[in-house]
């Protein structure tokens, strides 16, 4: 009874603690939720692809290359549309943009789960839920860092757990949906259920803490409203953006670090099963690149916030070009999962630093247009890294050219990451609207 | 801040060319593959793009 009682009063304390530190009532948390719960349903269906395409191949027919096509031409419209996402999100706000992207996910859904031909699917599935994915995706992270005047570390690291989690919690769900209810039934449910819930959650949100009326989380009285002024997006300031040297750079290295993860995100399972290793043995690599990434996907942008995030990056990628050699003498089950443990924990801190150090180079402006490039560029890096690996291995047979073209992209990107300037102060002058 | 970004603009120019680059070296290589493949008379159909591919890497 004691006991219980010390326990209760040592977590309520904790809590009081937590609270006084991280003021959980402050709305940006909300935000952050809101942030976190989108990502999880609305990246879920582009994460799962591999476990619907035996259903589609045995309903319809259609080679698994084919259908691999449709994954390829969703991927590529994502990326080509993340600018053009990022500025409506600028432009219109991030609420009413992405309600346009989730409007779209529902067609795109209802498509998909109606479509009988190959071209039904890969302008369903391919070109509007792969359009869609970018509307209500892209702007949600700067809409959630606006929202931070300080402690953006925490609140990003907060938000990108959940696109680990996502596809973790829901991958088993929906292998299930599909045995049970057939694919076409289950695209339905997911689709009307995923609109619901995104639905619900953007009536609770609030492009920035200007238009809610409140101060962002962080702020001190002491800031004033020296800030006022470039809240709010205008094509001049967003000029300026253009004009510095590590907004190109930024872009850069967000493709050389996907270049890098891709091929091993897509070869690692094959590489893994021509070693000897089961299906089930390989498939364990890529869930503990899952499980060990969420840790510096949490840390990496609140160590980046606190230390300056060009250090942190640069340690990533380097991380990540490194760890892949290991796979070169991988050949026994222990070898692929010390590599999955190893390259983990760069692979995850690599992207999601990259939010904190915009807000470091650009302060509060809104950066929808500049996160959009950026993704942009992560987008076509992750077509290509996709897309090497199995050609190499067709006509090499092994995947040694391919890891030592993602252990290169990444060791290059770190280099790019060398030639930004340091966080420690904003890197632009804005000129008053 | 310089008023252009030239070395921004210059390092995105070399990773345009080191990309094509390599989507050439990788598309001839699997080209001459396959050509190799129906010279052992293994099925592979005779696709567009391996002659170009073939014709526009100076290594293959």
């Amino acid at each position: 009874m004691v006991g219980e009682r010390f326990y209760f009063c040592m977590s309520s304390s904790l809590i009081q603690d937590l609270n006084k530190r991280y003021h959980f009532k402050h709305f940006a948390w909300v935000i952050v939720l809101i942030a976190s719960i989108i990502q999880m349903v609305g990246s879920t269906i582009r994460n799962v692809f591999g476990v619907m395409v035996e259903p589609m191949s045995e309903t319809f027919g259609w080679s698994q290359g084919e259908i691999g096509l449709g994954y390829a031409i969703a991927a590529l419209c994502t990326a080509f549309f993340s600018p053009i996402a990022g500025i409506l999100g600028d432009i219109f706000g991030a609420k009413k943009t992405m309600l346009f992207g989730t409007f779209m996910f529902l067609v795109g859904m209802l498509l998909t789960a109606n479509s009988s031909t190959i071209l039904e699917f890969y302008f369903s599935y391919g070109i509007v839920l792969g359009i869609a994915q970018s509307i209500y995706l892209v702007p949600i992270v700067p809409a959630v860092v606006s929202w931070f005047k300080r402690g953006t570390g925490i609140g990003t690291g907060s938000m990108m757990v959940a696109w680990s989690v996502g596809p973790a919690l829901s991958i088993q769900a929906l292998a299930i949906c599909f045995e049970n209810f057939g694919w076409q039934n289950t695209f339905m449910i997911f689709g009307v259920l995923g609109t619901l819930i995104i639905f619900i959650c953007l009536l609770f949100f609030s492009d920035s803490p200007e238009k809610k009326g409140t101060k962002p989380y962080g702020w001190l009285s002491s800031d004033g409203n020296s800030e006022d002024s470039i809240t709010k997006w205008s094509k001049l300031n967003q000029k300026i953006i253009f004009k510095t040297d590590s907004f190109w750079h930024l872009i850069n290295i967000h493709f050389w670090g996907c270049v890098g993860h891709a091929v091993i995100l897509v070869a690692v399972i094959p590489m893994a099963v021509n070693n000897g290793l089961t299906l089930v043995q390989a498939s364990g690599i890529l869930s503990i690149i899952a499980v060990v990434s969420i840790s510096s996907r949490f840390a990496a942008p609140i160590i980046g916030d606190k230390f300056g995030s060009k250090p942190i990056i640069f340690l990533s990628f380097l991380g990540q070009g490194l760890s892949v050699l290991i796979l070169l003498w991988a050949n026994s089950v222990s070898d692929f999962y010390l590599f999955a443990i190893i390259f983990g924990i760069p692979y995850g801190g690599e992207g999601t630093v990259i939010p904190v150090i915009n807000k470091q180079y650009y302060g509060r402006f809104p950066m929808g247009t500049t996160y959009g490039w950026q993704l942009f560029g992560a987008g076509i890096g992750m077509a290509i890294g996709g897309f090497v690996p199995g050609i190499l291995f067709d006509y090499l047979g092994n995947y040694n050219f391919a890891i030592w073209v993602s252990s290169i992209s990444s060791l290059w990107g770190a280099v790019i990451v060398l030639m930004l300037r340091k966080t420690d102060k904003m890197i632009v002058e804005y000129s008053p609207n | 801040m310089n008023t252009y970004p030239l070395r921004g603009l210059g390092m995105i120019s070399i990773t345009i060319f080191l990309s094509i680059s390599l989507l050439i070296y990788v598309g001839a290589g699997f080209s001459e593959y396959r050509i190799e493949e129906r010279k052992n008379r293994v099925q592979t159909n005779d696709l567009w793009w391996e002659k170009g591919f073939i014709s526009v890497c100076p290594l293959h």
